[in-house]
């Protein structure tokens, strides 16, 4: 067999072979010795030239050494970096071009000579970033040679954050990434949505971590991260096909790559937290006095809670019991480095973070290990991580029902200890939420244990082989232990019998894939090919119980329990098959061409649609290259770059088109009356399920101006996503009542980025501003057939949102209030517009349907969380041995629907009020916004009076460091010392009037939702979402 | 060091080579079956496939939206008798009824729709089961009488329906088109014929509550009574009364229909099976195991008030011995002496009403306010609800002959044995036919009110929904019924989901 024989089989399995023949032929045959021959003599055109090692020294312009420079050979897979005295060895032949290149630096070329024996290269810093090397999937490419929308973030920058969640690090640095935190909790997950939401099940890009897939990147230790790029059109996302319709977030951890030796970091920083903003809560007497009026007015008696049995002095303001000030501390430590042919890193991290809120906290312990070894044309490398983290979420200390300010925060005669309302003395039977809170045990904790291995072969300079395999490791045991107390009657006031649930999940996914990577540089054509077969298995089990009956608070384990209540245990099976291909095409570095295919296999679907295939393409064109441009001044770079492609998402539940039967169908029969098991089919299954397919047209342009001091990106996209899943409610005269899933719908999200970077200097001051700013339009286009709107945000019983056609994912949805009735006479003229138990102080809605009557079809679509615009600007400064970086941003055209207002206003006489509320509507106080008093249902709809602008505008963050003088620590072997300071949050402006306008998808009394999948239409209303705090931070690095 | 031409490196290959082999030689790696449950491909193979199957098909009666609680609600609420329930969310949906508004009448015509989709595919796959033929036979029989009883409960409630007879083979099958309602009826007759002759006339004491040839033939009876078949009707329940599908009668004491002690007992041709397990939290009804499956609607009845001219209609004709017709007592609590209501004086406990309305009654049936000291919980009242009993036979015999062949010496003795028991005296034996008819119809409210037949009867009597609309005091409001909507509406989700349906007259 010879090498073009090679190429056609390769190529035809792709089309038509099983991946288990091809994967297998691959490997016989790039690793058959005899073969090994063959295919030396024919591709490999250095033959002849003597392979000699090259040995080098790079500096910077002041002399300093340069580690971490990435040097390879022109046109062949042969690469190494620079350690950290900026040391490099790397195996060339005379006649060949080394490239030195840096982020920042401007890139040198060096041809090597047989006589040469040592090169020695003093780089000049560039205000380019276009020779930065971005990875992309299953390989990388210089910035400057991308076709596709790709936004990177280097380890560096994270660095600057001091956050529990890496992704929070992310917030606001990519254009047309949002970066959605669920509110402030400590450890809190983001949702990353990449260029709007496209289906109403999943919206999470996939993630790729040092190769393998994972579904998020929480377990991530945020100082081992090197870099994190996103891809964001389908033509840079394709290759990772059926998993790519949200984007792709490619992640690399740190190695031990250009360093020679063994180098030590430590890293410590302790800071703490505090709320940005208390809410004006009114005292105990104040609330009394309120109280008192409301039944006046309502000519009810008085409540004696309020009135003779109230001492007059009592104020409890939850705030007072619930939020304090909290620490955060985060140490790391890093060992790296090695010799030319193994580099290893290993990390340790430890962070613990308390929360403002009480009975709420964070910590994370995590161990990586990476290591590399490589021999000539073989490399072998693994990355290993285990992390642990355990999290207390407290979610409900805000809920509608909290103590009351008049009520003693303690009571030492109801079990547990805490106060709250009681029918009899105040009309109500209350919770103490903030005490419940710490009555619960409730917590997470996660363990995620992740190895990868790789093994890379370089069968000549042209062609590398490469076999990835890995498997991560999640389990997730949720557990909550609630004891036996007593508040009031109340149904959530009160535990009779202590219970325990403990829910489990564990889940396994195993990887295997083999790329085969072809480049080569005839003349002015430069080609680079890629083959690929990947096979993936997720096995997901679930197991759960909910006991009762301990014999005290104390003992609160499951064996201990008199009965077991529900005990559940279900087994998940999905598996991944595919083979993909790539090819990129450049003509003398001026015009490129990318078409990329992947074809899936997903068992996630019936045999007959089982397999779908996702094409792209995509054209650059340097158009600075070209001879009108090559001398401008002031262009120095300007680059055009078009693509389309199609990208699926499979992330539906497993063994949806599957019918299944219930088994537990029960009859009750015999004169014993016992209960007979039956069998019953409750739902049917579409077997015509197929992927969501999302479409992207994208054009961007580059440019760069001033010699690249000046460089600006812009991209225009247009993606449309079709077959959406939604459920199907099918006719109940089918015998079931359980909707089906079918793909109906589509989303359309339209947007427009652009980010910019300017670098200068000014008397020693360097400095480089870097803002990017986005906007979006995100549309449903179309439902199904058969399809309701989908309704979402329930809280104190109403429905927030609304996802109808024509309206953006999560829309809110209700009734327009045009003012406040003052008098009789505006009741009678509005007629049936008017509540027919409408009162003067009541709300004016507005006809909507014009039909004259308040009805169900007068809401209306009343805004959404989804940002028209969003903008972040970064900020680096350094000055002699000081450095600041400085991070803002914002957001503008959000919408919350503030539920608070409902809890907080209304009040309901369940809850504390906020001082607003004392500004009722009364005859004597007509000039207010807030409805009267004794309103009831009238006012208490979804409406636009619970709606508030959630725009703001921050300093996220701000670092200030110091370095000391290299001069004044060799002396006591230290090798880097670093001393900040850092605060996060230190001002947002916003008219936002609850806690923080940072709200996510939290839903109101739900554990912390681990997939965000039922919470879509949650986004943006404020169910008591955690306050995001402000924290200040000293942090200590440290370098042997 | 490594050299690649050497045999260590071909080590390595072989280490990288198994591997792949391992993951690659998984056959059908992309073929994945769901562990968690039973698919139907795996299911209708064994005999013990086929007894599931059918409990299965029971299950839909008597979960909490069917018999159990929310759609038992709001037909007792249709009729003349009842004047509010305990709950009176009943009310409150039948007040409002509009296609889509109030879950009650969808929650019944989901449950029957269940009913009838699992009893087609009894019908469908277990006749290729190799099984015991006779206990096949048996189990067609139950599929056969479910799905009639579920198209009685269908026709009769919303009349325009559609009318499915094999389970939908696709999505696309499952949007079927109404059918003339004298289709359904005649696709009962058969199901019930075929039904009386493939059921055993009693089960052992395990499956005790199953339907039997008596189930089906008196159900046959009361169907081609409602359509006024008066010579089948009579035929029918004649067969029942002579005993050619096992002996009935009538129990001793008429209380004891009500109580756990007289469930599945003589009387009995049909009743819905409760037990006294399960959470009445989990799934609310829905087919978990730990799932309620309680007569709670008993509760929400006996809080309730029942109107005053049924009790006037008890005090109306004495028994033998001149007192109040014993059957008051199980049915009504009024202010007689020394009536009680769970431990309280019912005087004391409804004062106010009294005052207002000396006749004020409330409900008994199922659950003898009177007699118990406390309301048992609703969340574990497990008597088992009557559907067909004896008595109603009788009096459907002596309709039917009445109507047939005027008030015979048959039809006498059929009417006079349920007086009997309740120790009234015989009816005049010189009855005209239309004054027989009278005292039937008046007969059936003594024995058989509270037990959900009222408003049915009414109907094919012709007298509904004039009574209710010429009674306003019969309601809190007599918002009740609009003209022309004798039927629910078809459940505005079928419409919406159902192209070839069109909602009923009087909704649009």
């Amino acid at each position: 067999m010879d090498s073009k024989e090679i190429v056609f089989l390769i190529t035809s399995a792709n089309i038509s072979a099983t991946l288990n023949t091809f994967i297998l032929s691959l490997f016989l045959i790039i690793f058959s010795e005899s073969l090994y021959s063959n295919v030396n003599s024919d591709f490999n055109v250095h033959e002849n030239l003597v392979q000699q090692l090259v040995k080098g020294t790079v500096s910077d312009a002041n002399g300093l050494p340069l580690p971490g420079m990435s040097i390879v050979v022109e046109g062949k897979s042969v690469g190494t970096q620079s350690d950290y005295d900026g040391n490099f060895v790397i195996e060339a032949e005379a006649g060949d071009k080394l490239i030195l290149s840096y982020i920042g630096m401007e890139t040198v070329t060096v041809e090597v000579s047989s006589s040469m024996d040592a090169v020695n290269v003093t780089m000049q810093e560039s205000t380019s970033e276009l020779d930065e090397v971005v990875l992309i999937g299953y390989g990388s490419q210089k910035k400057s040679d991308l076709t596709g929308s790709i936004s990177s973030v280097s380890g560096s920058e994270i660095a600057k954050f001091n956050v529990g969640n890496a992704s929070q690090a992310l917030m606001g640095k990519m254009a047309g990434v949002r970066i959605e935190s669920n509110g402030g909790g400590p450890g809190a997950s983001s949702n990353i949505v990449i260029r709007g939401v496209s289906s109403f099940t999943n919206t999470n890009p996939l993630f790729v971590i040092d190769g393998l897939f994972t579904d998020n990147m929480d377990f991530l230790n945020p100082s081992d991260i090197e870099s994190v790029q996103i891809l964001k059109d389908a033509s840079a996302a394709a290759i990772y096909g059926s998993r790519a319709a949200n984007g792709v977030v490619i992640i690399k951890t740190k190695s031990g790559e250009g360093a020679t030796g063994i180098f030590v970091d430590v890293e410590t920083s302790i800071g703490t937290q505090s709320l940005i903003k208390s809410l004006d809560w009114v005292s105990g007497p104040e609330y009394a006095k309120f109280r008192n009026e409301m039944t006046d007015l309502g000519g009810q008696d008085r409540l004696p809670g309020f009135n003779e049995l109230y001492d007059g002095t009592t104020s409890t303001i939850v705030e007072d019991y619930a939020i304090s000030d909290a620490p955060v501390q985060n140490s790391s430590f890093r060992v790296y480095g090695g010799n030319e042919n193994i580099k290893f890193n290993v990390s340790a991290n430890l962070f613990d973070q308390e929360g403002i809120v009480v009975a709420s906290e964070f910590k994370r312990k995590s161990l990586r290990a990476n290591l590399s070894v490589k021999n000539k044309r073989f490399k072998l490398s693994q990355n290993f991580a285990i992390t642990n983290t355990f999290d207390r979420p407290n979610t409900i200390w805000n809920l509608g029902n909290n103590i009351l300010p008049t009520i003693p925060f303690y009571n030492p005669d109801n079990e547990g200890g805490y106060g709250a309302a009681i029918e009899a003395v105040h009309g109500t039977n209350g919770v103490n939420h903030v005490g419940k809170s710490q009555l619960w045990d409730r917590n997470f904790e996660r363990n995620n244990l992740f190895e990868g291995i790789n093994l890379e072969y370089e069968i000549n300079d042209n062609l590398v082989a490469k076999v990835n395999t890995g498997l991560t490791y999640t389990s997730v045991k949720n557990n909550t232990f609630l004891p036996t107390f007593y508040m009031s009657p109340n149904l959530d006031g009160v535990i009779e019998n202590a219970e325990k649930r403990e829910y489990s999940t564990e889940a396994i996914s195993l990887l295997a894939e083999a790329t085969l990577d072809y480049n080569t540089q005839i003349n002015k054509h430069s080609i680079n090919a890629l083959v690929g077969a990947t096979m993936q298995q997720n096995t997901t089990k679930v197991e759960g119980v909910v006991a009762s009956g301990f014999p005290n608070n104390l003992i609160c384990e499951i064996s201990a329990a008199e009965n077991i209540q529900i005990a559940v245990g279900d087994k998940y099976v999905s598996s991944l098959e595919s083979v993909f291909g790539r090819l990129n095409y450049n003509f003398d570095g001026k015009y490129f061409l990318s078409g990329t295919l992947r074809r899936d296999g997903s068992s996630r679907f019936s045999s007959d649609n089982r397999y779908g295939v996702f094409p792209s393409a995509a054209f650059g064109w340097i158009i600075s290259k070209e001879n009108f441009l090559q001398d401008s001044q002031t262009v120095s770079n300007l680059k055009l770059r078009l693509s389309y492609g199609e990208l699926g998402s499979q992330e539906i539940v497993d063994y949806a088109y599957i019918p299944v039967l219930n088994l537990n169908s029960d009859g009750v029969f015999g004169t014993g009356q016992g209960r007979t098991t039956g069998v019953s089919q409750t739902v049917f299954a579409n077997p015509n399920l197929v992927w969501e397919t999302t479409k992207t047209t994208n054009i961007g342009l580059d440019l760069g101006l001033f010699n690249n001091r000046l460089t600006l990106t812009a991209d225009w996209y247009d993606k449309v996503s079709e077959d959406i899943l939604v459920q199907l409610q099918i006719p109940p005269s089918s015998g079931t009542n359980q909707p089906v899933a079918q793909n109906a719908a589509s989303i359309s999200n339209k947007g427009f980025e652009l980010s910019a970077n300017y670098r200068g200097e000014i008397k020693g001051l360097s400095f480089s501003i870097s803002p990017n700013v986005n906007f979006l339009k995100n549309e449903v286009l179309t439902l199904g057939t058969n399809v309701s709107p989908i309704t979402g945000g329930a809280f104190m019983g109403i429905d927030a949102t609304k996802t109808d056609i024509g309206t953006s994912v999560g829309s809110y949805y209700g009734y327009q209030v045009i003012g406040i009735y003052q008098n009789e006479s505006e009741i009678t003229s509005d007629g049936d517009m008017a509540d027919p138990n409408a009162q003067p102080g009541d709300f004016r809605y507005a006809d909507i349907d014009g039909d004259g009557a308040l009805t169900s079809d007068d809401q209306t679509n009343l805004g959404s969380y989804i940002p028209d615009m969003e903008y972040g600007i970064t900020l680096n400064l350094e000055y002699k041995n000081f450095d600041a970086n400085l991070f803002f941003n914002g957001v503008s055209g959000v919408e919350i629907f503030n539920f608070a207002k409902t809890k907080n206003i209304f009040g309901f006489g369940a809850n504390n009020i906020l001082r607003d509320a004392l500004n009722y509507w009364r005859p004597d106080n007509t000039d207010t916004n807030i409805p009267r008093l004794n309103s009831g249902a009238n006012n208490n709809r979804s409406s636009s009076f619970m709606i508030e602008s959630g725009d703001y505008f921050r300093l996220r963050n701000i670092q200030v460091g110091y370095t000391l003088p290299q001069e004044s620590i060799e002396s006591i072997g230290l090798r880097n010392c670093r001393i900040y300071v850092s605060a996060q949050n230190l001002f947002t402006i916003t008219d936002y009037s609850g806690y923080y306008p940072e709200i996510g998808r939290g839903q109101a009394d739900q554990e912390r939702v681990v997939d965000n999948n039922n919470t879509l239409f949650y986004a943006g209303t404020d169910q008591s979402t955690y306050p995001t705090s402000r924290q200040f931070i000293v942090g200590l690095q440290l370098g042997f | 060091m490594i050299n690649f031409k050497s045999f260590t490196m071909k080590k390595y290959l072989k280490i990288i080579l198994s591997f792949v082999l391992i993951i690659g030689c998984t056959d059908n790696f992309l073929d994945e079956s769901n562990p968690n449950t039973m698919t139907p491909d795996q299911f209708w193979q064994s005999e013990g496939d086929a007894v599931s199957a059918i409990v299965g098909a029971y299950s839909p009666l008597s979960n909490i939206f069917n018999h159990g609680r929310i759609f038992t609600g709001i037909t007792h609420v249709l009729s003349d008798a009842v004047r509010q329930v305990g709950d009176f969310s009943y009310a409150a949906s039948v007040f409002n009824l509009t296609p889509s508004q109030g879950n009650s009448h969808r929650n019944g015509w989901e449950e029957y729709w269940k009913v009838i989709f699992r009893s087609n595919n009894v019908l469908e796959f277990v006749p290729n089961i190799e099984m015991d033929n006779a206990l096949k036979d048996k189990i067609l029989g139950e599929a056969l009488f479910l799905r009639a009883y579920a198209y009685f409960n269908l026709v009769h409630y919303f009349r325009n329906i559609p009318l499915v007879t094999a389970p939908a083979k696709s999505l696309a099958e499952t949007q079927q088109p109404q059918v003339e309602p004298s289709k359904v009826y005649d696709q009962i007759k058969a199901d019930l014929t075929l039904a009386t002759a493939k059921l055993p006339n009693s089960w052992d004491d395990d499956n005790k509550g199953r339907v039997t040839a008596g189930s089906a033939a008196a159900l046959q009876g009361k169907v081609h009574l409602y359509l006024q078949e008066w010579t089948s009707a009579s035929a029918a329940l004649k067969k029942v009364i002579d005993g050619d599908y096992g002996t009935y009668d009538l129990d001793s004491d008429y209380s004891n229909n009500f109580k756990e002690s007289g469930e599945n007992n003589i009387e009995s041709l049909f009743e819905i099976q409760f037990d006294n397990t399960g959470a009445w939290t989990a799934g609310w009804g829905a087919d978990v195991p730990s799932t309620a499956r309680y007569y709670s609607f008993a509760n929400d009845l006996s809080t309730g008030q029942v109107n005053s001219w049924v009790l006037d209609m008890f005090l109306e004709e004495p028994t033998i011995a001149g007192d109040i017709d014993p059957r008051a007592y199980s049915t009504i609590i009024w202010d007689f002496p020394n009536a009680m209501s769970f431990g309280t004086a019912f005087a004391t406990k409804y004062a106010d009403q009294l005052s207002d309305n000396p006749k004020y009654s409330v409900g008994a049936k199922y659950v003898f306010p009177n007699e118990e000291a406390t309301a048992p919980g609703m969340t574990s009242h497990a008597v088992n609800k009557k559907i067909i009993r004896y008595a109603d036979v009788l009096l459907m015999y002596a309709e039917a002959e009445n109507e047939a062949n005027g008030p015979t010496t048959a039809a006498h003795d059929a009417i006079n044995k349920v007086r009997a028991r309740a120790t009234m005296a015989d009816l005049d034996a010189s009855l005209t036919k239309d004054q027989f008819r009278e005292k039937v119809r008046r007969e059936r409210v003594l024995e058989l009110t509270l037990e959900d037949l009222r408003q049915i009867d009414l109907m094919r009597w012709g007298q509904y929904p004039q009574r209710i609309l010429d009674n306003p005091d019969f309601r809190n409001g007599n918002l009740f019924y609009v003209q022309g909507r004798e039927y629910f509406p078809i459940p505005q989700v079928e419409v919406d989901t159902n192209p070839n349906i069109k909602q009923n007259p009087g909704y649009n």
